[in-house]
């Protein structure tokens, strides 16, 4: 019995010395917020060399987890669903963000006015960004996302290659047709083997949203809709637009002018292939640039040139805006120190940094009118001209379904197996029948 | 027997149970439970669309789901089968010592060390149109490069090639094993008889051998009905869905379209079939013990 006693006793005294310790430590140590992005956005920021600045005036550690973005599309909102606290400050991409997530997220529209965003506040970031992650996508929407890797799709093309070939590059107000004629022209076997060696084109035709978000890179400037705005409840991509960008994506398969690997391909495939050398032209993600002028990843460093991707003059919203934003975690415990971490990240020095580093597009009209972001980034024309046109995507909550129908449709259309015209029915009946139940 | 005797052997077992209750029997019975809802988890954290066995019923209506079914057997009756075959022939072969055995003994283990997803994605690099190795070797042979995970047919045949290239040689480890453990009186016989090598093996070796291939061949049949790992590396389930199995669908719906009631039925449907292979494996290990 007394030994009984003797251990109890000695038990509780080292819970209690051991919990006033802990509780002492916890409050010595500094606070640690968790940001949950992408390696390539974890990479804009120096691996972490720019938090470095932060931390040292604010005391604000900064730890962060990446993943990839098919890992990040499903593991965000399994963090969201389960009211998790793990992460403060969460990225999110366009292509995987709905409405239906704005009641996990601050709206920081209310953190705005208590601690307002430096460097000229909101009216700094561009309306229409900022409306993409609002809900419902108007001004005076709940702002769910702070800009922080915006950017369009413009035209990377081979000015080497351009320049052989005596042709000018197929910019802006322009059709598809000069496009394809382009990619045609500048299609090569150069050591005469039989085996093409430039294609003249590129693009990701895997059949998941990657797919169709480029194609609807093809077939937005000339008037298709995903969804028709502004109640997002119809398809508009079974028009002339939708239909001239398949048929061009498939005509390019059919003769060789792209790879055969097209349809397997993602942004990493397709991003890795022009960097080899391996094609003359593609719409791409802006940023993307950042590879192709690395010297260690790229073989065409200095040969590549940017413009304003085709579009149909008549078309005023033709390209849409596509990137991430930072969401406040609604469960975060640390909302205060997210928010300073949110403002110092889309700050305008911030921004340059990471814009003139490594290559991230900005958000803020003041970083893209600098001298010094002009002066050092490649695709700042291109961008600013591209995002003149700008227009928003739909994030309708069924856009992962929508995506899901409407590659593996094109995919099907590109390679042959049904005709264009029938996979752009099939994928608009489908489409209409989810969005108006 | 006293009370107490009765008792502890049940006591004994009862944090077993209890664990398999909490870890298997409950997720089971909770699986079962969503199955009966339309649950779209991005607008409640809870299911609340009760339809009964609407997601059964959909399950065979769905011209995407049948499909995914149908992919799936396909696969596992091909993949089986070439893995039963090579795994067979390799096995007989290494059985007569030849030189080198034990090396090539330990080769055959390695793709079943390795993890399924990286697997997956090693092969997906080789198997790239343009840079890959498969492609480069094959141009030796005069072959232009072949874009294996973009077209439907190639993309199947290229998870078949990976499936059989991974999990051989557990049918080769397992026949192996099996062919250890034969009397050698039949073959004494049969030699003293004139039997020819080729009589032996008809009329010996394979039929003594017949418990450990069926063993070998269910077992197979239950995992590769479940493939997720390599496919989901390697193809992601397309191109135009031409290699969505079964388990990428049900993730798919479950993760990706976050519609966890639709996933539940699927899932349960696929615990059906691989119960059925596994009855079968049961059914076969009865009767071999009762020969």
């Amino acid at each position: 019995m007394k030994k009984a006693l003797f251990f109890a006793l000695v038990g509780i005294l080292v819970s209690v010395f051991g919990f006033t310790t802990g509780q002492q430590m916890k409050q010595e140590r500094p606070v640690t917020i968790q940001w949950i992005t992408h390696p390539v956005i974890y990479a804009v920021t120096g691996e972490g060399e720019l938090f470095k600045e932060f931390t040292a005036e604010t005391g604000i550690n900064v730890e962060v987890t990446t993943f990839p973005v098919a890992t990040l599309s499903e593991k965000i909102p399994a963090e969201f669903i389960a009211h998790s606290d793990t992460y403060d400050v969460i990225e999110f991409n366009t292509a995987y963000w709905t409405a239906d997530m704005a009641k996990f997220v601050e709206d920081l529209e209310e953190w705005h006015e208590k601690d307002p965003l430096p460097d000229g506040g909101l009216s700094d970031f561009p309306a229409g960004m900022v409306r993409q992650f609002r809900v419902p996508q108007i001004d005076s929407g709940k702002m769910c996302g702070l800009p922080h890797r915006m950017g369009v799709d413009i035209l990377f093309y081979r000015q080497d290659l351009f320049n052989q070939a005596g042709i000018t590059p197929p910019i802006g107000a322009t059709s598809l047709e000069t496009y394809y004629q382009a990619a045609k022209k500048l299609t090569q076997d150069t050591n005469g083997d039989g085996q093409t060696d430039i294609y003249g084109c590129i693009y990701q035709g895997a059949s998941d949203e990657t797919g169709s978000q480029d194609w609807y890179g093809w077939a937005c400037p000339f008037g298709a809709r995903i969804l028709v705005p502004p109640d997002w409840n119809k398809a508009g991509f079974n028009n002339e637009a939708g239909l001239n960008a398949l048929k061009y994506r498939r005509k390019m398969y059919a003769e060789g002018i792209v790879s055969e690997g097209v349809l397997s391909w993602r942004h990493v495939d397709v991003r890795e292939v022009m960097a080899q050398g391996l094609a003359a032209l593609s719409i791409l993600y802006g940023p993307y640039w950042a590879q192709m002028e690395d010297p260690a990843k790229s073989k065409v460093v200095g040969k590549m040139a940017y413009g304003v991707p085709p579009r149909d003059p008549d078309i005023e919203e033709a390209h849409f805006v596509r990137g991430w934003s930072l969401f406040l975690n609604k469960y975060s415990t640390k909302k205060q120190a997210a928010w300073q971490f949110m403002k110092f990240l889309t700050s305008k020095q911030a921004e340059i940094y990471q814009s003139v580093n490594h290559g991230n597009p900005p958000t803020r009209y003041s970083v893209f009118r600098s001298g010094e972001y002009n002066s050092k980034v490649p695709t700042a024309d291109a961008e600013a001209g591209t995002m003149k046109y700008g227009t928003i995507q739909p994030n309708h909550p069924e856009m992962s379904k929508i995506h899901s129908i409407l590659s593996k449709n094109l995919s099907a259309a590109i390679s042959g197996e049904i005709m264009p015209e029938k996979a752009l029915e099939d994928a608009e009946q489908q489409i209409n029948a989810l969005v108006q139940n | 027997m006293s009370i107490d005797k009765k008792r502890t052997p049940y006591l004994l077992l009862a944090p077993a149970v209890l664990t398999l209750l909490v870890t298997i029997g409950y997720p089971i019975g909770y699986n079962l439970y969503i199955s009966l809802f339309d649950w779209r988890m991005l607008e409640s954290t809870t299911p609340i669309n009760f339809v009964g066995l609407d997601n059964y019923v959909n399950f065979f209506r769905n011209p995407d789901m049948l499909h995914s079914f149908f992919i799936t057997i396909e696969y596992t009756i091909l993949g089986v089968a070439l893995e039963f075959f090579l795994g067979l022939i390799l096995a007989l072969i290494l059985f007569e010592k030849t030189r080198g055995f034990k090396v090539f003994r330990l080769l055959l283990l390695v793709p079943i060390m390795a993890t399924p997803l990286v697997i997956g994605l090693i092969w997906k690099l080789m198997w790239h149109a343009e840079f890959g190795i498969i492609n480069y070797f094959l141009s030796f042979f005069g072959q232009s490069k072949t874009a294996w995970l973009a077209h439907p047919n190639t993309a199947f045949i290229a998870i078949v090639i990976v499936e059989v290239w991974k999990y051989t040689s557990f049918i080769f480890l397992i026949i192996y094993a099996g062919l250890q453990v034969l009397p050698s009186d039949p073959y004494e016989a049969a030699t003293i008889d004139g039997a020819t090598y080729w009589n032996k093996l008809f009329r010996i070796t394979l039929p003594l051998i017949r418990g450990p291939m069926l063993v070998a061949v269910v077992f197979r049949m239950i995992f590769t009905f479940r493939v997720f790992d390599q496919i989901y590396a390697l193809t992601r389930g397309g191109p135009s869905d031409a290699t969505m199995v079964m388990s990428l669908l049900i993730y798919r719906e479950g993760f990706a379209q976050w519609r966890p009631g639709s996933g539940a039925a699927m899932s349960v449907i696929l615990i059906m079939i691989t119960l059925f292979f596994a009855l079968l494996l049961i059914k076969a290990i009865y009767k071999k013990s009762e020969l």
